[in-house]
């Protein structure tokens, strides 16, 4: 297994997508060589869900949905980030198992405004 | 109606990267939601499909840029309270979208999800889950 330390790649502050996709763009080429990643959040100040979602989340869009909750785990998230972490997952799960109507639907959503 | 004259905030823009970050900032219910709620626009830019919408990249890379150089974020209970229901709203439709029953009020047949159909949903997916 191999242990990223997101402080240490992305710093205290993991906000914006750019970032997201950095570690993203880490995470897979572990996962096709096969090995499981541990990704390590102490130290992150700041975790907002649009950094876990293109860090994260996005990796559902080719990867299947059991590999990645097998092969990426997570550690040194208080609680309350890990309830993000895990409806990031359940969300990207949602998104990308639906038929291409649905998605176009889902991107629809927002909050009302 | 608010004037320019009314306005004694200091407005920026915070598409432009180079302005200093303030010392302190008091954040909205829109913005909570674009930063910190998983919406699945930021799941649409995945293999290019579609340009990511100006809220999932603005609102973060300047939260990002802020909170790195140190500026102090502030917000009411009020706003907490509005950024909950904001986030409750968005789950009910994904999840009202994702349901092929799509359960409707009598009245609502054929509306696209509003805050009716939002209504029905909270009690009708409540019911459902216990």
């Amino acid at each position: 297994m191999t242990r990223i330390q997101v402080a240490g790649m992305i710093g205290p502050i993991c906000v914006s997508s750019d970032d997201g996709n950095t570690l993203n763009r880490a995470i897979r080429p572990l996962l096709d060589g096969g090995e499981s990643v541990l990704l390590d959040f102490a130290g992150v100040k700041t975790l907002a869900s649009v950094f876990l979602n293109t860090a994260l989340g996005a990796l559902y869009a080719d990867y299947d949905h059991t590999r990645l909750d097998s092969g990426v785990a997570c550690e040194g998230l208080s609680a309350a980030n890990e309830s993000v972490v895990r409806l990031v997952r359940r969300n990207a799960v949602k998104f990308y198992s639906a038929r291409q109507p649905e998605q176009d639907a889902l991107l629809a959503v927002n909050c009302g405004e | 109606m608010i004037t320019p004259a009314h306005v004694r905030a200091d407005v920026v823009d915070i598409r432009a990267g180079s302005m200093p970050s303030p010392e302190s900032l008091v954040v909205d219910a829109n913005v909570m939601y674009w930063v910190f709620y998983p919406n699945f626009a930021t799941l649409s830019g995945v293999r290019g499909r579609l340009p990511q919408q100006y809220q999932t990249r603005f609102y973060p890379n300047f939260w990002s840029d802020a909170d790195g150089a140190g500026c102090e974020f502030y917000t009411a209970g009020a706003t907490l309270a509005e950024f909950a229901k904001l986030s409750e709203f968005a789950e009910l439709e994904a999840r009202w979208l994702l349901d092929a029953a799509r359960p409707t009020p009598p009245n609502q047949h054929g509306a696209s999800f509003n805050p009716a159909i939002c209504k029905f949903c909270r009690y009708h997916y409540s019911v459902q889950s216990s």
